[in-house]
């Protein structure tokens, strides 16, 4: 498990390492418009890697 | 067939005028000595012409079982009841040779009498019959119809009832009346003890479950329990039968599928749910360009998601758990069908349907319940989901117009991503008889922004007693 700052940029969802802050992937990848309200739009939580697949859950 | 045996009477009345006859009778001297509860001395003597008595109370009132079919009844001469001698009808020793009497029997039901009962008609040295045989005239002494060294039936028939009705509640005023009609002279004549009456019936066979009347009981085996020891004075020794499977369509969890999350893309219907009946996606389910509903929304298909959408602050973390709509991340467990709102698409329309049901045919009994039970997600942090619409229809496309709108979900309990999904059950009873394909249509819009990520699993077509 590890701590992410889960971030939407134009290229999709990224994650960044939430206590460094420096790139860790992109997650998902969709091309948003720069004007659209969701980007710039972030969550912390926790991205997990089974070795099969991968997931993240968001804090609430 | 079954009989009674021979059965004295227990009672006797002078006859009067009860035969209707014109004639009124006396009672025979010593009447009660016929009587199977007396002892000593048989004989009842007619003292006077004419003389007659009924002798009753042969039958108790159960006897013969109610429920019995009766076949006929006998008037038979036995053994007199307290073991001393035989019974017979005739003159005594001490008739003179030129003395002679006439007898008649009947036999009475409680409320008639029969016509005067046949003799048999066989030649007998010193009896004469007359009347067709219903009149018997015994001439000079110790002539005895039957009696003396042969018993048995003197008058009746084990197959009938010499005319009369049988009330099974009447059974113990049966009996059998005597007269002496006509004299010469003083015969010493008359009844000797250990006559009654016999009757033949037959009993029902036991009632069989399946042949009730009115066949009133159809669901012997559908007994709560499935185990049926004793019902009524009835028991059985073994199981009733399995109930009836009720119809369950399959559980559509959609954790088959293929996971496409963009929202410029659609959930890709694959088997199990691309089997017949197959689920449909997007434009390809709607009548027309648009479903129509409220306004002219693009139409687009659902996504089908695999643990958390894509956007923060809206969605499921994974998919629906029975029984209470747990999310889950687990395999198996983590996908979910839903509105990918992300890039403007919360404006759209998002639809898809299912496969063909026709629940006449698909039901076990289509008096039983039948419902449409999902799950639905509905969190959104900025509080814009959208709303979900659940229609039915016959025709393979549809859209607002045509369709029935069967539930609508237009708030939402969740939030948070981790909320459980809320169940939804909409029932389908209107449509159970309905000798038709029906589809259930899934349509939800109105979203307000990227955060309307509305997510529906655990679809399934129940059946329900």
């Amino acid at each position: 498990m590890i701590r992410v700052k889960y971030i939407c940029e134009v290229n999709g969802y990224n994650m960044y390492y939430s206590e460094s802050g420096d790139f860790f992937k992109t997650y998902f990848s969709e091309s948003f418009d720069s004007k659209d309200p969701e980007v710039g739009t972030y969550s912390y939580g926790d991205y997990m890697y089974t070795g099969s697949r991968e997931w993240y859950v968001a804090d609430e | 067939m079954a009989d009674t045996g021979i059965v004295g009477p227990l009672s006797e009345i002078e006859l009067g005028t009860a035969l209707g006859d014109g004639l009124d009778y006396d009672s025979f001297g010593f009447a009660t000595r016929v009587l199977r509860t007396t002892g000593g001395s048989s004989a009842a003597i007619p003292l006077s012409i004419p003389s007659g008595n009924l002798y009753f109370n042969c039958f108790n009132s159960n006897n013969i079982p109610s429920s019995a079919t009766i076949l006929g009844v006998e008037i038979v001469a036995g053994v007199d009841f307290d073991g001393s001698g035989n019974s017979s009808i005739g003159n005594f020793g001490s008739t003179g040779s030129t003395e002679s009497i006439t007898f008649r029997m009947y036999l009475f039901n409680g409320t008639s009498y029969s016509s005067p009962l046949a003799f048999d008609g066989v030649a007998r040295t010193g009896i004469t019959y007359s009347d067709s045989n219903t009149s018997a005239t015994f001439l000079g002494p110790n002539i005895r119809y039957l009696g003396l060294n042969t018993l048995g039936t003197l008058f009746g028939s084990s197959t009938g009832l010499s005319g009369l009705s049988w009330d099974p509640t009447a059974q113990a005023s049966w009996g059998f009346a005597i007269t002496a009609t006509a004299a010469v002279n003083t015969p010493v004549s008359g009844i000797i003890r250990g006559i009654g009456l016999k009757a033949y019936y037959s009993e029902s066979d036991p009632v069989k479950l399946l042949n009730l009347p009115g066949t009133s009981i159809t669901e012997v085996d559908k007994v709560p329990g499935n185990t049926i020891a004793k019902w009524g004075v009835i028991n059985f020794t073994a199981a009733a039968p399995p109930t009836p499977t009720l119809y369950e369509s399959l559980l559509y969890s959609y954790e088959n599928q293929a996971t496409q999350e963009n929202a410029s893309s659609n959930w890709v219907v694959s088997t199990p749910m691309s089997d017949s009946p197959a689920w449909v996606n997007g434009t390809s389910a709607v009548n027309g360009t648009y479903w129509g509903l409220t306004s002219n929304k693009t139409v687009k298909g659902w996504n089908l998601g695999q643990d958390s959408t894509t956007s923060s602050g809206t969605g499921p973390t994974g998919g629906a758990t029975l029984p209470d709509g747990t999310p889950s991340t687990s395999t198996g467990e983590e996908k979910y069908m839903y509105t990918e709102s992300s890039s403007g698409r919360n404006a759209y329309c998002f639809v898809c349907r299912t496969g063909a049901y026709n629940f006449s045919t698909l039901m076990t009994s289509t008096s039983n319940n039948l419902n449409l039970e999902f799950f639905v997600h509905g969190y959104s942090s900025s509080d814009e989901m959208g709303d979900l619409f659940t229609y039915i229809a016959t025709a393979t496309t549809s859209n607002n117009a045509s369709a029935t709108l069967l539930d609508s979900q237009t708030s939402f309990s969740q939030t948070g991503n981790s909320s459980n999904y809320t169940k939804i059950t909409v029932s389908l009873n209107s449509y159970r008889t309905v000798n038709s394909d029906h589809y259930i249509y899934f349509v939800s819009q109105n979203g307000g922004g990227f955060r309307s990520d509305l997510a529906v699993d655990l679809v399934q077509i129940k059946e329900t007693s």
